[in-house]
């Protein structure tokens, strides 16, 4: 194959994963120095009347609301909190937590919403697998393209060190980074 | 876009050496995502539990000697949980990419158990793919340096790339609509999980 040919493949993989590896690169910062950007705030509340059965157990009766609402998000069970009228939970997913309060007596729900703002979402891309219940298409599709990306990531990697080992390489290069690589390895196997 | 030869070269080679460096890494990154997407294949067990209990005055394993505790018990890995129970028992949770070692110090008798396990190789890859933070023994220090490098090399990565790009292939309707699409399909995941 032409050389012209790879290092087209290489920039046209590496484009088609600029922003996820932008957003992996981010990620992988705030992990190591676990820095928090969730937004707590309540920016929004309403209410409105589910006909959930409230004799249920704590998790079907969660689930079942949140279905009704098509709320997107997992149900968060170490968050159920029951006394004899009202039931709270919440749901989450990587961009907002909703806190639910179920007034069984007239079927009333309370939803306030916790958008958790830019930077957490953004960092929370790491996480998405695209299987996040009552998601639609566009969040589902995240599976495939993150599939893809990192096959393009594998992809434009090796290109670029073959390109790199054909046109440019350099012998001091060569046992820096071959050391590092070594290296790094042994330093992942000894942990 | 106007760049210098001098500039070009440098750009380059950022782009190559953030690269090189991180390879390793990079490597284990994408195969253990693989492995994460289909986890039905590739399933974490533990292997060799393990439960014993020793004879010991929690006197005789204070702070000083802890160290020595955990040698002579083939403790490895770092802290990551310590736990005061109503009893007065103390747990503390040791974990490394190879497996896991819960101490339980009893308070009301001169006992510690030791609860071990080793993980099989998916879990051991799984848990390199967790392993983050600084903390612990120098080798997770080295390794916390080198995962900083990681974020700053993959963000130089891009940055750089997207010059090279626009260097030499900045008239290619197809490089465009791939970047274009991209960014488009990226903003609209943000967007309806941030505003939706």
């Amino acid at each position: 194959m032409k050389t012209s040919l790879l290092i087209k493949l290489h920039l046209h993989t590496g484009l088609f994963i600029a922003f996820y590896v932008l957003a992996f690169g981010f990620s992988s910062i705030v992990m190591n120095h676990k820095l928090e950007f969730d937004k707590t705030e309540v920016t929004r509340i309403w209410e409105t009347k589910v006909s959930a059965e409230p004799e249920v157990p704590d998790l079907e009766l969660a689930e079942s609301i949140k279905e009704e609402l098509d709320l997107m998000g997992w149900v968060l069970p170490w968050e159920f909190k029951r006394d004899s009228m009202i039931f709270h939970f919440s749901v989450v997913h990587p961009g907002r937590k909703y806190q639910l309060t179920f007034e069984s007596s007239n079927g009333i729900v309370k939803v306030e919403e916790m958008p958790k703002g830019f930077l957490a979402v953004f960092h929370g891309l790491h996480f998405l697998n695209g299987k996040i219940p009552n998601a639609p298409f566009l969040i589902r599709s995240w599976a495939v393209y993150q599939w893809l990306a990192l096959f393009s990531m594998l992809v434009s990697l090796f290109l670029g060190i073959w390109l790199w080992l054909k046109n440019h390489y350099k012998l001091w290069q060569g046992v820096v980074f071959g050391s590092l690589f070594v290296g790094t390895i042994i330093l992942m196997i000894l942990l | 876009m106007k760049i210098s030869g001098q500039l070009y070269q440098i750009i380059r080679q950022i782009h190559l050496y953030s690269s090189l460096t991180i390879v390793a890494l990079l490597l284990m990154y994408v195969i253990s995502s693989y492995m994460m997407i289909y986890h039905d294949w590739f399933q974490v067990k533990t292997r060799n539990e393990s439960r014993i209990t020793l004879d010991i005055r929690p006197k005789e394993i204070n702070e000083d000697n802890w160290g020595s505790f955990l040698n002579k018990n083939n403790i490895k890995g770092r802290l990551v949980r310590e736990n005061f129970e109503e009893s007065g028992d103390i747990v503390r949770l040791y974990e490394s990419a190879k497996g896991y070692a819960e101490i339980t110090i009893f308070k009301k008798v001169d006992q510690v158990e030791i609860r071990s396990a080793d993980l099989n190789l998916s879990g051991k890859i799984n848990e390199m793919h967790r392993l983050r933070g600084f903390g612990g023994p120098l080798l997770y220090n080295i390794y916390a340096v080198l995962l900083d490098l990681v974020g700053v090399g993959l963000i130089l990565f891009v940055l750089t790339g997207v010059i090279l790009w626009l260097k030499l292939l900045k008239h290619n309707k197809l490089a465009w609509t791939i970047l274009i699409l991209g960014f488009i399909y990226v903003s609209a995941v943000l967007g309806y999980l941030i505003f939706i």
